[in-house]
C-alpha cells in the first residue's frame, strides 16, 4: 500500500511539498508547469512523477498554504492554476529554515566522518 | 489544524465536484505531455501511449490525491479493524478462547454490577434516607423485638433527636370484588407515616389525624402495584370503595412505583404490605410490644445520639418501674439502610470482588494468549517496522485488534449478563431486596463498556508496548520459532501465571468457606422435617366468621376435605411456620409460681389442631399430640417446647401442670400441658430458642377472645414434589368459600432454603466463580506451557540427542510450571488470609483462616495446576530429536 513516489523514498518526506510550494511562490503555476519546472531547475535530477505531485497540491490545498483557480494556459485549454497564501509564505520559510539547519548539520557531520 | 478541518469540511460538502476538477486536471496534465511529446518528435499514438504511461496509473494517483482530503484516521482505522479480522479468522482456535473466556469474565462482572447497582447503590424510596432509622427493643431472651404504644409516644414527643416517629403493624387482608379475591400484605399505620418516611402519594393523599382516630379505619391507600394489577391502572381510583375483610374502605391514596415500608424489604418481604389503612396509638399500652417504628433524625442529630437519647429514657422508666430490673430492657436505633442491607451488602461486595478477580484472570489468560500471538507474529511485525511502520502505528495495531476481540467478547458477555440478569430479577425479595429492579439498563451498559476498555488495557497494552521496544534487526535475525522466548519474556509470561494462580487460590478459598458455612448451617437441627411438606396462608374475614364455632366448623371441615386427598400424609394447622416467619412472645402465668413484683414468665404462642405439628416433622418428646376431640367445649390443652419445660418446670415432669395466659383485666383459664415438643428453630436457623406452647387452636377463643381466624395449613405429602397438591388443595378451599384467598405457598424445603438465602447465594455464585477461576487458570497455565515446550523444541531435541531420558525431560518443564504455581499459591495464601478477614460476618460454624478450607484449596489448585502442567510435559518427551534438529 506504500506507494510513494520514487521520490519521497529518497529524499526527506515532506521535501516535494516544501519544492511545490517554492515553485508556485515565484509565480502561480499549473501542475504540468510546476513538473517541467522541477526536473528544468533540478537538471532532471529530480524526477516528479504525476502520481506524487497531485497529492502533493492537495495536501497544500487542505493546509491552506495554496489555493486553485482555473485558467486560461498556454495551451488555450482550462487549466488549473496554483497560488500561493500568506500562509503558505509563512510555511515557506519555515520549512526552508528547517532545512537550511538540517543540511548544515547533515553536513557537519558528513565532514567529520 | 482548524484551517485543514474547515477545508475538509467544506471539500466534503462540495461532494464530487472534486473529484471531477482532479480528473479535468489530469486529464489537462495527460493533454499537455502528449503535446510535447508530439513536438519531441514522436508519432501521435506512440505519445499518447507514453503520456499514459507517464502519468502512471491515472486512478492510482487520483486515488492518492483524494486522500489529502479525506479523514485518514478513520479509513486507516477501518483497515487496521480488517486487519485484526482476518487475524482472527486465521487463528479460530485462539480467538474462540480469548473470546469466550473474556465473554465470562465480562459478562459475569456486568450481571454482578447489575445486582450491587440495582439493590445496593439505587437510593431508597424515600427523602433523605440517612437520617432514617428503625427503633428496636430488646430485653432477656428477645434480641430485636417490636415496640409498644406508649413506647412510640415516648419517641415522638421525647427524644430530641427524633423530629418525628412513625409506626405501624402488619397483617394481612383479603381483598375482593373485581375478580379473583386476594390476599395481600397490609399494614395499620399511624397516620404521618408517608411524611416521616418521606414519601408522598402518586394520586390522592395520605391519612389525616382524624381517620386515624376512627374506631374502624375506612379509608385506605393503596401501592402502585395493586393499582395496576387488580385495577388496571384505572384513572378514577381514588374515591372507589372497595371489599376488605367484607367491609368497604374508600382508597384515598396511591403511592408511587417501588414504595414499600422499611419492613418490607426484609421482614415482611414474603407478603410484601399493598394496603395501608390508618390507626391511633394507645397511650395506655406499654405492656404489649407489636409495633414497628421508623423515626427521622432531627437536622444535624446522629444515630449516636439517637441511641444514647432511647437507652437513657428507657432507664429512667425502669428506675420508675414501668419496667422490670430484670428484664434489661433497652431500646436501639438501626439506620434503615443498614435494617435492609446488613446481611445482603458485604455478601454482595464480596461477590463482587470475587467476580473483580474473575475477570483479572480472564484478562491475564486473554495477555497470555496475546503475547503468544504477539511472538508468533514478531517476524510479521518486524517486517512491518522495517518497511517503515512507525511504532506509534504497531500499537495501534495491536490495540485494535483488542479492541476488536473485546467487543466480540462484551457482545457475547451481554448475552451472558443477561440471562443471570434474569436469574437474579426472578428471585424472592426475600431471598435478595428489590430483587425485581435488577435489570441491565443504560448504566449497567456503560459499566460493561468501561471494563472493556480498561480489559483492552490490560491485556492490549503489553504487548503493544512491546512491539513498540520491539528490536527489529534480532526479530528478523532470529528464524521464526527458533528461539528460546527471551528472558523477560518468559518472566512476564510467568508472572500472569502466577497472578492467575493466586487469583484462583483467593476465590477457591472464599467459596471454600462458604461452602463450609452452609454445610454447617445445613448440619443445625432444625426440630423439623422440611422434605415433602407443602405450606400455604389462610385468613377467615371476620365478617362471615364472626363466632369461634363458626370458624372452628370451617378449620375442621378444610383439614377432613385435604386429608381426604391423595397423596396427603398429615394435614393440619399452625400458627406461624417456623423460619416462615418470625414469632413473639405472650405473657404466662405458671400456676403454683408467683412471680416476683413487676416481673412475668413469657412464652412463644403458637395454636396449632391435631396434625398440624406433626405434618411439619415436629417431634413429640412426651405426652401426647393435641387431637380432634380438644375441642371448644373440652378442657383447655396445649402442647409446650422442651425449652418451656426446661424454663418453667426444670424439676418435674410438665404433662398434667397448668399455666394460663394474661391478658389485661380478663379472667383466663388454665391451661393443661398435654405433650411435650422438642425444640424448633423458629426465628432464623441461628437463632436463639425460646419457650413456646401450642395453644389448641379451637380452644383460643377462651384464652384470647376471639378466636384463631389466620393459619398456616401444614400438609405432609407422600408424593416428590408438594406443589403438585396446589390445585386439589385450591379447589377444595374454593368449595368451601370461594371468596376465600390462598397465599405464600411455600414447600417445607424452599422455606428452609430462603432461611439460608445468603449465604446460599454467596456460596454458589462465589463456587461457581472460584470453579470458572480454577478452569481459566489451569487453561493458562496450560496454554503457556504448551508454548514454552514448542519454543523449546530444539532444546529439548538436543537434550534428548544427548541422552536426556523422558523423566528429565518431564522434570524439565514440569518444574518451570509448578515453580510458577507454588509462587502464585504462596502470593494467593497470603492474600486470601487478608481477604477472608472481611468475610468473618457471612461465615457460620468456620473461622475466616480455617486451615482446612484453606490446605484444601491449595491442594485442589496445585492438583489442577500439576495436570495442566503434565499434559505439555508429556507432549515433550513425544518430540523426536532427528525431527527437531532438521527443522532448522
Amino acid at each position: 500500500m506504500r506507494n510513494r513516489t520514487s521520490l519521497s523514498s529518497e529524499i526527506l518526506p515532506g521535501t516535494l511539498d516544501v519544492l511545490v510550494l517554492k515553485v508556485i511562490a515565484r509565480e502561480p503555476a499549473h501542475g504540468y508547469a510546476i513538473a517541467r519546472h522541477l526536473e528544468r531547475v533540478s537538471g532532471d535530477a529530480l524526477r516528479v512523477g504525476e502520481s506524487a505531485l497531485y497529492p502533493a497540491l492537495q495536501r497544500l490545498l487542505v493546509n491552506g498554504w495554496v489555493t486553485a483557480e482555473w485558467g486560461e494556459s498556454d495551451l488555450g485549454r482550462r487549466a488549473r492554476i496554483y497560488r500561493i497564501t500568506r500562509s503558505g509564505r509563512k510555511r515557506l520559510a519555515q520549512e526552508a529554515a528547517e532545512f537550511e539547519r538540517l543540511s548544515g548539520v547533515i553536513n557537519a557531520i558528513l565532514r567529520e566522518a | 489544524m482548524w484551517t485543514r478541518l474547515w477545508n475538509k469540511l467544506r471539500a466534503f460538502g462540495a461532494g464530487g465536484k472534486r473529484d471531477r476538477e482532479l480528473a479535468d486536471e489530469l486529464d489537462f496534465h495527460r493533454a499537455m505531455l502528449e503535446r510535447d511529446r508530439t513536438r519531441a518528435g514522436l508519432a501521435p499514438d506512440a505519445a499518447s501511449r507514453d503520456a499514459r504511461r507517464r502519468i502512471g496509473n491515472v486512478a492510482m494517483a487520483h486515488e492518492d490525491a483524494r486522500r489529502a482530503w479525506t479523514f485518514t484516521w478513520l479509513e486507516t482505522w477501518a483497515r487496521d479493524v480488517r486487519v485484526a479480522l482476518r487475524g482472527y479468522r486465521r487463528a479460530p482456535g485462539f480467538t474462540l478462547a480469548a473470546v469466550v473466556t473474556l465473554a465470562l469474565g465480562l459478562g459475569a462482572s456486568t450481571a454482578i454490577f447489575s445486582v450491587v447497582r440495582h439493590v445496593l447503590l439505587a437510593p431508597l424510596p424515600y427523602r433523605d434516607p440517612a437520617r432514617l432509622a428503625l427503633v428496636w427493643n430488646k430485653w432477656v431472651g428477645f434480641d430485636k423485638t417490636w415496640l409498644s404504644d406508649a413506647e412510640v409516644i415516648d419517641y415522638q414527643t421525647r427524644i430530641a433527636a427524633f423530629q418525628s416517629v412513625a409506626a405501624w403493624n402488619t397483617l394481612t387482608a383479603n381483598v375482593t370484588g373485581d375478580g379473583d379475591p386476594v390476599r395481600v400484605g397490609a399494614a395499620l399505620v399511624t397516620a404521618n407515616i408517608f411524611d416521616v418516611l418521606g414519601a408522598a402519594p402518586l394520586m390522592g393523599r395520605g391519612f389525616t389525624e382524624a381517620e386515624a382516630a376512627a374506631d374502624v379505619p375506612v379509608v385506605v391507600v393503596i401501592s402502585y402495584g395493586l393499582w395496576q394489577q387488580r385495577y388496571g391502572s384505572a384513572p378514577d381510583i381514588i374515591g372507589r370503595v372497595i371489599p376488605i375483610d367484607g367491609v368497604g374502605r374508600t382508597i384515598v391514596g396511591v403511592m408511587p412505583p417501588g414504595f414499600q415500608l422499611p419492613t418490607d424489604y426484609v421482614i415482611s418481604a414474603e407478603e410484601p404490605t399493598m394496603v395501608w389503612a390508618p390507626f391511633k396509638l394507645n397511650s395506655r399500652n406499654r405492656g404489649s410490644h407489636s409495633l414497628y417504628a421508623v423515626a427521622r433524625f432531627a437536622p444535624s442529630a446522629t444515630l449516636a445520639e439517637a441511641s444514647a437519647q432511647v437507652t437513657s429514657l428507657a432507664a429512667v422508666h425502669t428506675r420508675e418501674g414501668l419496667y422490670d430490673a430484670r428484664m434489661r430492657f433497652s431500646p436501639f436505633v438501626v439506620r434503615v439502610s443498614d435494617e435492609i442491607f446488613a446481611t445482603i451488602e458485604p455478601a454482595l461486595w464480596l461477590v463482587f470482588g470475587a467476580v473483580g478477580c474473575l475477570l483479572l484472570i480472564a484478562c491475564a489468560n486473554v495477555a497470555n494468549l496475546q503475547l503468544v500471538r504477539a511472538d508468533a507474529r514478531a517476524r510479521e511485525i518486524s517486517v512491518r517496522s522495517a518497511l517503515g511502520a512507525g511504532g506509534g502505528r504497531l500499537v495501534r495495531q495491536l490495540i485494535t485488534e483488542g479492541v476488536v476481540l473485546v467487543v466480540a467478547a462484551l457482545a457475547l458477555g451481554l448475552g451472558v449478563a443477561a440471562v443471570m440478569i434474569r436469574a437474579f430479577a426472578s428471585m424472592s425479595q426475600a431471598m435478595l431486596p428489590r430483587a425485581g429492579a435488577i435489570s441491565l439498563d443504560a448504566g449497567v451498559f456503560a459499566f460493561s463498556c468501561g471494563l472493556g476498555v480498561v480489559a483492552v488495557l490490560c491485556f492490549g497494552l503489553v504487548p503493544a508496548r512491546r512491539a513498540a521496544r520491539a528490536n527489529v534487526v534480532d526479530a528478523l535475525k532470529d528464524g521464526a520459532g527458533t528461539v528460546s522466548a527471551g528472558v523477560s519474556r518468559r518472566r512476564l509470561r510467568g508472572a500472569l501465571v502466577v497472578a492467575e494462580m493466586a487469583l484462583a487460590v483467593v476465590l477457591l478459598t472464599g467459596a471454600g468457606l462458604m461452602a463450609r458455612t452452609l454445610w454447617s448451617l445445613y448440619a443445625i437441627h432444625l426440630g423439623i422435617q422440611p422434605s415433602h411438606v407443602l405450606t400455604m396462608r389462610l385468613a377467615l374475614p371476620e365478617t362471615k366468621y364472626d363466632t369461634p364455632e363458626r370458624t372452628q366448623v370451617f378449620w375442621d371441615e378444610l383439614a377432613a376435605r385435604v386429608r381426604a386427598l391423595p397423596g396427603v400424609a398429615h394435614a393440619g394447622y399452625l400458627r406461624l411456620v417456623p423460619l416462615a416467619s418470625s414469632i413473639g412472645d405472650w405473657g404466662v402465668q405458671i400456676e403454683g409460681v408467683t412471680p416476683e413484683a413487676g416481673s412475668y414468665a413469657s412464652a412463644d404462642w403458637q395454636y396449632a389442631n391435631a396434625g398440624g405439628p406433626e405434618a411439619l416433622g415436629e417431634r413429640l418428646v412426651r405426652g401426647r399430640w393435641l387431637s380432634d376431640q380438644d375441642t371448644i367445649h373440652a378442657p383447655d390443652v396445649a402442647l409446650i417446647n422442651d425449652a418451656m419445660a426446661r424454663a418453667y418446670w426444670p424439676a418435674t415432669d410438665p404433662i398434667g401442670r397448668r399455666f394460663r395466659m394474661i391478658s389485661d383485666g380478663a379472667d383466663r383459664p388454665w391451661i393443661t400441658v398435654v405433650g411435650v415438643v422438642g425444640d424448633v428453630r423458629h426465628n432464623g436457623i441461628t437463632g436463639p430458642i425460646k419457650p413456646k406452647f401450642y395453644r389448641a387452636m379451637a380452644q383460643w377463643s377462651r384464652s384470647a377472645g376471639g378466636p384463631a381466624r389466620d393459619a398456616a395449613l401444614i400438609i405432609k405429602t407422600t408424593t416428590a414434589n408438594p406443589y403438585a397438591l396446589i390445585d386439589p388443595v385450591r379447589r377444595v378451599v374454593r368449595q368451601l368459600d370461594p371468596n376465600l384467598p390462598i397465599a405464600a405457598i411455600q414447600s417445607g424445603d424452599d422455606i428452609v432454603a430462603r432461611a439460608v438465602a445468603t449465604p446460599r447465594l454467596t456460596g454458589s455464585l462465589l463456587g461457581v466463580f472460584a470453579v470458572l477461576a480454577l478452569l481459566l487458570a489451569a487453561v493458562g497455565i496450560y496454554g503457556v506451557l504448551s508454548y514454552v515446550v514448542s519454543q523449546r523444541r530444539r532444546e529439548i531435541g538436543i537434550r534428548m540427542a544427548i541422552g536426556a531420558g523422558r523423566g528429565e525431560v518431564i522434570r524439565l518443564v514440569l518444574s518451570g510450571g509448578l515453580a510458577w504455581s507454588a509462587a502464585g499459591l504462596a502470593i494467593g495464601l497470603a492474600v486470601a488470609l487478608a481477604a477472608t478477614r472481611a468475610m468473618r460476618t457471612l461465615l457460620y460454624g468456620v473461622a475466616p483462616f480455617d486451615a482446612m478450607t484453606f490446605a484444601s484449596a491449595g491442594a485442589l489448585l496445585l492438583f489442577v495446576a500439576a495436570v495442566a502442567c503434565l499434559l505439555p510435559a508429556i507432549r515433550a518427551t513425544r518430540i523426536n530429536p532427528v525431527r527437531a534438529l532438521r527443522a532448522e
